[in-house]
């Protein structure tokens, strides 16, 4: 793929807005809590957009665009069964704890409702997951324009760190969640005539269904059994363990995008943020998922495009996105899709850095390494740790490249840690009873039976490391699965150890659990601008969406 | 604090003026697509960086 001097001259004018926007926004920053946290300033409408892009990296695009071309329109559920659901939980019912405590991230919400040791393990694994994650995409980044547009590895992935770098390191939090919404319109307007002119050069949705396997276009007709389907799940355990279990965790307990509601205006808007983040998220899937399923279309009717093939046999999945915007998109519209590309990936890396800044000075450094230090101390650390966070990402980023098992290992690991986590929440948040000590045998629980459903079990080659009982038909069902159990587990265990060991007095647990909280109704707003009224429309257009891809 | 309407009109605006003026004078080339599609997207990126501008200046 070549560039022109035009697509340059994008790429620059857009690092120079992104500089520019940092920039202004340092001048906000007087105390850690407005580097760290925006101090509950920012309007609904940029964190609602900033609570869906923070997600949007550039792995998720290339990813989701991978598996469109892969599994077809049945990858949408991620979008329409696993986050839609889990955002209108968040908004609804976890919202007002999160926002209404005087939590500033979610391990201190921990802190408050359980105790210090609970927070301590939230706080370390969310730290060490985060810098890997973002390390891992930088990666993914790093790889993809070296195959692509033969830019230097070290060379892209040190040039999109620092910029990060500079605008986080300027206006903080702020700036990374201003930044993010110039990355949303960026990346929409960027893939969306992508798969415009993909989808109508295949000849519209119905010239694809005619070209490609029906199992490619219908999200729900092979769910049945797991072996009509290429996932290879079936309805239950896509239900439970996506739809319930991971994307609750993910989308209800991760700090990544908790962070960004936690930083709107007003309890009403933090509620409304990730109802209204609903709204494009739904969409999004058109834009992400169906060029994927157009391209192998496109693939089938000898159009002059085919599918990107790896060197040892097979197609290259990853590459299906780069090389459809290589044969669709002119000089001109090409360097703004790539700068798309680029800004998806400093989107999710902003998201990583800011929220691990802030976990590791007010949770780690705040928690255990210096406690009563003047404010502008947490400020001088808060910036340090942005400067360390990214240089531990560049770090994890080529260990990465050394070691490609090893990054199977950390996904692996990361899932183990996250998959009993919503357990824990939903408990502490609903019920009472739980306890500091419940909660966290629970999570130790949860992530033992995580490794352990993943050593019985066998899918693809993976997993059945300690004897193989049970052989899933796909990695994914595996994923699926465990993360099932460990949430069975956390939830049992918690409850079991919770029953028999002292409750917190009711007075503590104030604004933290439901029945010792004050729900919010919002009566002075007109009612289309209410969470219930907002989050019902979500889920019939949600409905409706499932409905014309059954 | 800054009204991010304003910045990213700009950006839009800019943007939507590059690929207009690519699309009317250098054409379009790319192998599968057979309109000018810079011309198209550099309209409605003018016109979205417009209307972000527009809604900015409304409340202030």
């Amino acid at each position: 793929m070549a560039l022109a001097y035009v697509d340059y001259l994008i790429l620059v004018i857009y690092f120079a807005f992104v500089l520019g926007i940092g920039w202004v926004l340092r001048r906000g920053v007087a105390t850690s809590e407005d580097f760290l946290t925006s101090r509950h300033s920012v309007p609904l409408w940029i964190t609602s957009l900033a609570f869906v892009a923070t997600n949007l990296g550039a792995q998720e695009l290339i990813g989701m665009c991978a598996s469109g071309a892969k599994y077809g329109i049945m990858t949408a559920h991620f979008y329409w069964v696993g986050a839609i659901p889990a955002m209108l939980f968040v908004g609804l019912f976890m919202m007002p704890f999160y926002y209404g405590s005087r939590a500033r991230s979610v391990p201190e919400y921990l802190k408050l409702r359980f105790d210090e040791k609970t927070r301590g393990f939230n706080a370390i694994t969310f730290a060490v997951m985060t810098l890997f994650s973002s390390g891992i995409s930088m990666y993914a980044l790093g790889l993809l324009f070296q195959l692509v547009l033969g830019w230097s590895f070290t060379a892209s992935v040190l040039l999109s760190a620092a910029i990060v770098l500079i605008y986080t390191y300027l206006g903080g939090l702020t700036s990374a969640i201003y930044n993010e919404v110039l990355q949303f319109f960026l990346i929409v307007l960027g893939f969306a005539p992508l798969a415009v002119l993909a989808v109508w050069r295949a000849g519209g949705w119905q010239g694809i269904a005619a070209r490609v396997p029906p199992q490619m276009v219908h999200s729900w007709r092979y769910m049945g059994s797991a072996s009509d389907n290429p996932m290879g799940v079936d309805v239950i355990g896509m239900l439970i363990g996506l739809g319930f279990v991971l994307s609750f965790g993910y989308w209800c307990t991760n700090f990544l995008v908790v962070q960004r509601a936690m930083a709107a205006d007003s309890m009403s808007s933090a509620r409304k943020t990730p109802l209204v983040g609903a709204f494009p998220k739904m969409f999004l899937p058109f834009i992400v998922i169906v060029p994927g399923v157009a391209a192998v279309a496109l693939n089938h009717m000898g159009s002059g495009y085919s599918l990107p093939l790896k060197s040892g046999g097979g197609y290259d999945y990853d590459q299906v996105l780069t090389t459809l915007m290589a044969k669709f998109y002119p000089s001109g519209l090409l360097g703004f899709g790539l700068t798309g590309l680029m800004a998806s990936f400093m989107s999710g890396m902003a998201g990583n850095v800011t929220a691990f800044n802030t976990v590791f000075t007010y949770d780690i450094y705040q928690g255990y390494i210096r406690r009563n230090a003047p404010d502008s101390h947490y400020l001088t650390v808060g910036r340090l740790t942005t400067i360390f966070g990214t240089v531990a990402s560049i770090g994890a980023a080529y260990v990465a490249r050394l070691y490609n098992n090893m990054m199977d290992i950390l996904q692996l690991v990361f899932g183990f840690v996250n998959a009993p986590l919503f357990a824990t929440f939903l408990l502490g948040m609903f019920w009472k009873r739980t306890t500091g000590h419940g909660a966290f045998t629970g999570l130790i629980a949860g992530t033992a039976a995580a490794t352990l459903t993943h050593g019985l079990t066998t899918a693809e080659g993976k997993g059945g490391w300690i004897t193989p009982v049970h052989q899933f038909p796909s990695t994914m069902a595996q994923n699926f699965w465990v993360a099932t159990f460990a949430f069975a587990a956390c939830f049992l265990m918690t409850v079991l150890v919770s029953l028999a060991t002292k409750p917190a007095p009711e007075e503590q647990l104030k604004g933290l659990v439901y029945g010792t909280t004050v729900i919010p109704r919002e009566t002075g707003e007109p009612w289309y601008r209410r969470p219930w009224p907002l989050a019902i429309s979500v889920a019939i257009v949600c409905f409706g969406l499932n409905f014309l891809f059954r | 604090m800054l009204d991010l309407r304003i910045p990213s009109g700009w950006f839009f605006l800019l943007m939507g003026i590059i690929l207009t003026v690519v699309g009317l004078f250098s054409g379009y080339s790319a192998p599968l697509t057979p309109v000018n599609v810079n011309l198209y997207t550099g309209i409605s990126m003018l016109a979205f960086g417009g209307l972000l501008l527009w809604l900015s200046r409304r409340t202030t």
